[in-house]
């Protein structure tokens, strides 16, 4: 596992978290520390999403403990977690439709960030630059083409003023160019020191923009390390591709290629 | 008024307002459709009645032959045409779209009749009633109806359990998309499901004309709430819940008629408001799983 | 060779004859989002061909298209020559398209017979009636009268499958059989495959477990971001393009950066 670039920020001590019979984390323990930018990959049903929703407070585990800065954060709920500096946003980009980018932004910054006048359109203005929304700063969001609706998800999350920002598969749907400047903006918030946790199927995106990959399957963790280490990992490839299909790359081929 | 009486009466009219309740329960279990014109169809039902009477000179009791399938048709077509285009324009727009249906009704016939109360009338068949013991007298008129209203909602339950189309119409409430893969055009179903429903309130409405009387106004004002009242007390999704929902209802009202007769219907309102606190998914039904 | 191979336009028109389902160039959205881009496909009769991709790459997208409760932008949809693009679901059942859904979908407060009864409502002629189901999954006569909500997840599954199969149909659509079921009891259910292609049944499935899908499959087609990136019979295919053509990434090896190992459809700056 790579060393931890900072003093942790995040921590999950065996969080666990099943719906009836059905378990979808399972005794999940992992750090994340200031300044990394982490991604999380796995099949349809692995648990992803619902990570997302014990970290982000909008589930509440069934057992184990979460911490954030050293705070205990497990009994918090969503918007308490927000205040403390855990950002998120949602697989399906939904602004307030008929307000504009701006005020979307706005009403990040003073609920989620809680500053008050001057200083909430500070931060709003700021993060549409950092989003590259400013020129869409007055159009209303329901008007949104599809990569700046992502766009201002990601600006809304920044608005509260996160220490750590959860994306939630931001990148589907996206052309080349679009997902390119996805990873730019990505960068960008790392640049800042905000810590990223990134789920995602679009794997050239998740590649050129994170430096720590962990896979996830049937609620528990399949690897941890860096993504070309990750993805070489039979065990990550049995979860994608099956037992066949790792067998074979791992065996050497005909040409002497395979394995890796 | 005896005790016992009170009950009797009360539960004799249950079975009036669960066959309100089966039409309203039915068309929000299949479409999700609130209807919010229910009442007012039952008026109008009255209405036609009378109107029918007037016409052909039959007795009051037989109105029904005629209105039933009048309005079962006009039931089908008014699901196929306006409630399906709302329903395409998602839930909010139907709601809307069956708001301004009863306000419409009640202005039309506002328009064509006076603001004054009608009744059916059927002579000295009101107040006939047998007695049992000193105390109990029961008229026969609401013995008729609560026989009537219990054969139709056993029909209605025999019908859904036992026919192919009563099959059709639960698997398509089960799942739209899953029925239609099956081959089923979910819009006649619903069509059959509407026209069901205003079958059965066009029943209770020539009822009520026989017990009580209506206006313009009375289908909003009483009748559309007491059929709620029963489908929610009595929990959605059961035939049996809502006659169970209906006679807590009229019992209800009948004791709170007993105690003081102006508080008839505050007492049937507040037995509603208690099951909402306690059990909101009613007696029968089951509590959502989120 | 470092990029996903683009399938080839005389790989594709390889198999001669009208085929028994087609798409031609379907694209389809779900709002803004671009499901899928441009994807053509031939099932064959007695073809098993099979559908696979991560997720998000429009797999599912791809099976409610044809079985019709999704409209496509553009492209079209035909059954054995005619098409069928503009037609609502009820009506390919008739034509003879009929799809397992995704999650299986029964009529939860239907028993096990009713669900068939259902099936066979609007059935068209054929070897298929619910006996016939019965004699395939040698349980469900005697759970016939259970409610369809109370079974496990591999036994809906196999009611969903006897509920398309009454129907009778041409083309039968299976989505995503192996979602939240044991492998062993996968493995069973794809067992029954044989016996549907002996009765006539074309089979197009749609799978997400790889090796399972290749285990079964006569062609194989891969779908990457809504875009075909592999389309072919599977003994032709090496593991090696599979993964690459699954991930979309260069090889593993050597993880590209940005614009490395891209699908195929490129589009310019807007």
């Amino acid at each position: 596992m790579p060393d931890a670039t900072g003093a942790a920020l995040l921590e999950l001590n065996r969080v666990s978290k099943s719906f009836g019979r059905v378990v979808v984390a399972d005794e999940l323990s992992f750090t994340v520390a200031a300044g990394d930018v982490l991604g999380i990959v796995g099949p349809n049903g692995a648990g992803k999403t619902s990570l997302f929703g014990l970290i982000s407070g909008d589930l509440a585990p069934t057992s184990g403990e979460i911490r954030f800065d050293g705070h205990p954060v497990t009994r918090l709920d969503a918007a308490a977690r927000c205040r403390r500096g855990i950002g998120r946003t949602y697989q399906v980009p939904r602004p307030f439709g008929d307000m504009t980018v701006f005020e979307n932004v706005l009403v990040a910054a003073q609920q989620g960030a809680r500053l008050r006048r001057q200083a909430s359109y500070q931060r709003a203005a700021a993060v549409l630059d950092r989003t590259g929304l400013a020129r869409e700063a007055n159009t209303a969001s329901e008007r949104l083409g599809l990569l700046q609706r992502k766009r201002l998800e990601v600006a809304r999350a920044l608005a509260t003023g996160p220490r750590l920002i959860l994306l939630d598969e931001v990148a589907g749907g996206l052309t080349d160019p679009e997902v390119a400047q996805l990873v730019g903006i990505v960068r960008g918030i790392r640049d800042e020191g905000i810590a990223v946790v990134w789920i995602e199927h679009v794997m050239r995106a998740l590649t050129a923009a994170v430096d720590r990959m962990i896979c996830l399957a049937a609620g528990s963790f399949v690897a941890d390390g860096r993504p070309a280490e990750v993805l070489a990992d039979p065990a990550v490839r049995e979860v994608f591709l099956g037992s066949e299909v790792t067998t074979s790359l791992a065996a050497p081929g005909p040409d002497g290629a395979g394995g890796g | 008024m005896s005790w016992v009486n009170a009950i009797i009466q009360g539960i004799l009219i249950g079975g009036l307002y669960a066959l309100f309740a089966c039409g309203l329960s039915l068309m929000f279990g299949v479409m999700k459709v609130i209807n919010l014109a229910h009442g007012d169809l039952a008026v109008v039902a009255g209405y036609l009645a009378v109107g029918v009477i007037a016409v052909t000179h039959i007795p009051a009791v037989w109105s029904f032959i005629l209105v039933v399938p009048i309005f079962a048709v006009a039931g089908y077509v008014l699901q196929r045409t306006l409630i399906q285009a709302s329903l395409n324009r998602g839930v909010l727009t139907t709601l809307l779209v069956t708001f301004g249906l009863s306000v419409v009704i009640e202005n039309a016939l506002l328009q064509f009749s006076s603001a004054n109360s009608h009744s059916l009338g059927i002579g000295h068949l009101v107040s006939d009633s047998f007695s049992i013991g000193p105390q109990i007298s029961i008229a026969y008129l609401l013995v008729a109806i609560f026989v009537v209203a219990v054969v139709v909602l056993l029909g209605l339950q025999y019908f859904l359990s036992l026919s192919r189309h009563g099959r059709l119409i639960r698997a398509v409430a089960d799942d739209r998309e899953a029925a239609q893969l099956s081959g089923v055009d979910y819009r006649h179903i619903f069509g059959i499901a509407a026209g069901i429903a205003f079958a059965t309130v066009a029943l209770a409405g020539i009822a009520w004309g026989m017990v009580s009387a209506f206006a313009p106004t009375t289908g909003t004002d009483t009748l559309l709430l007491f059929a709620f009242e029963a489908v929610v007390i009595g929990g959605l999704g059961s035939l049996w819940g809502t006659l169970a929902g209906g006679i807590i209802l009229g019992v209800a009202q009948q004791i709170g008629a007993q105690i003081n007769s102006a508080d008839q219907f505050l007492a049937g309102q507040l037995v509603f408001l208690l099951l909402l606190v306690i059990r909101p998914q009613g007696l029968t039904g089951q509590q959502s799983t989120t | 060779m470092s990029s996903p191979d683009q399938p080839a336009a005389d790989q594709v028109k390889e198999r001669t004859g009208t085929p028994l389902l087609e798409v031609r160039a379907l694209t389809a959205h779900h709002g803004q989002l671009r499901a899928l881009t441009d994807v053509s496909l031939s099932v064959f009769p007695g073809d098993v061909y099979a559908i696979i991709g991560a997720n998000g790459a429009g797999k599912s997208t791809l099976l409610r298209t044809i079985a019709g409760l999704h409209r496509p932008t553009t492209g079209s949809i035909l059954l054995d020559g005619a098409d069928v693009t503009g037609q609502r679901p009820e009506r390919r059942l008739a034509a003879g398209i009929a799809m397992v859904p995704e999650g299986r979908r029964l009529f939860g407060s239907l028993t096990v017979e009713e669900n068939l009864q259902v099936g066979s409502s609007y059935a068209r002629p054929g070897p298929w009636n619910i006996e016939r189901v019965y004699e395939l999954f040698s349980w469900m006569r005697d759970r016939r009268g259970q409610r369809a909500a109370q079974l496990s997840g591999g036994e809906q599954q196999s009611v969903a499958i006897g509920r398309a199969l009454v129907a009778n149909p041409r083309v039968l659509l299976l989505d995503e059989l192996s979602l939240g079921l044991a492998p062993l009891i996968v493995r069973r259910i794809y067992g029954t495959l044989p016996g549907l292609l002996a009765a006539g049944v074309t089979v197009l499935l749609v799978e997400q477990d790889v090796s399972q899908a290749l285990r079964v499959a006569t062609r194989i087609h891969c779908l990457l971001e809504g875009a075909t990136t592999l389309e072919g019979p599977p003994e032709g295919v090496s593991p090696q393009r599979i993964e690459s053509a699954y991930f979309g990434l260069a090889g593993v090896a050597g993880v590209a950066g940005p614009g490395g190992g891209s699908p195929p459809h490129q589009e310019p700056p807007s």
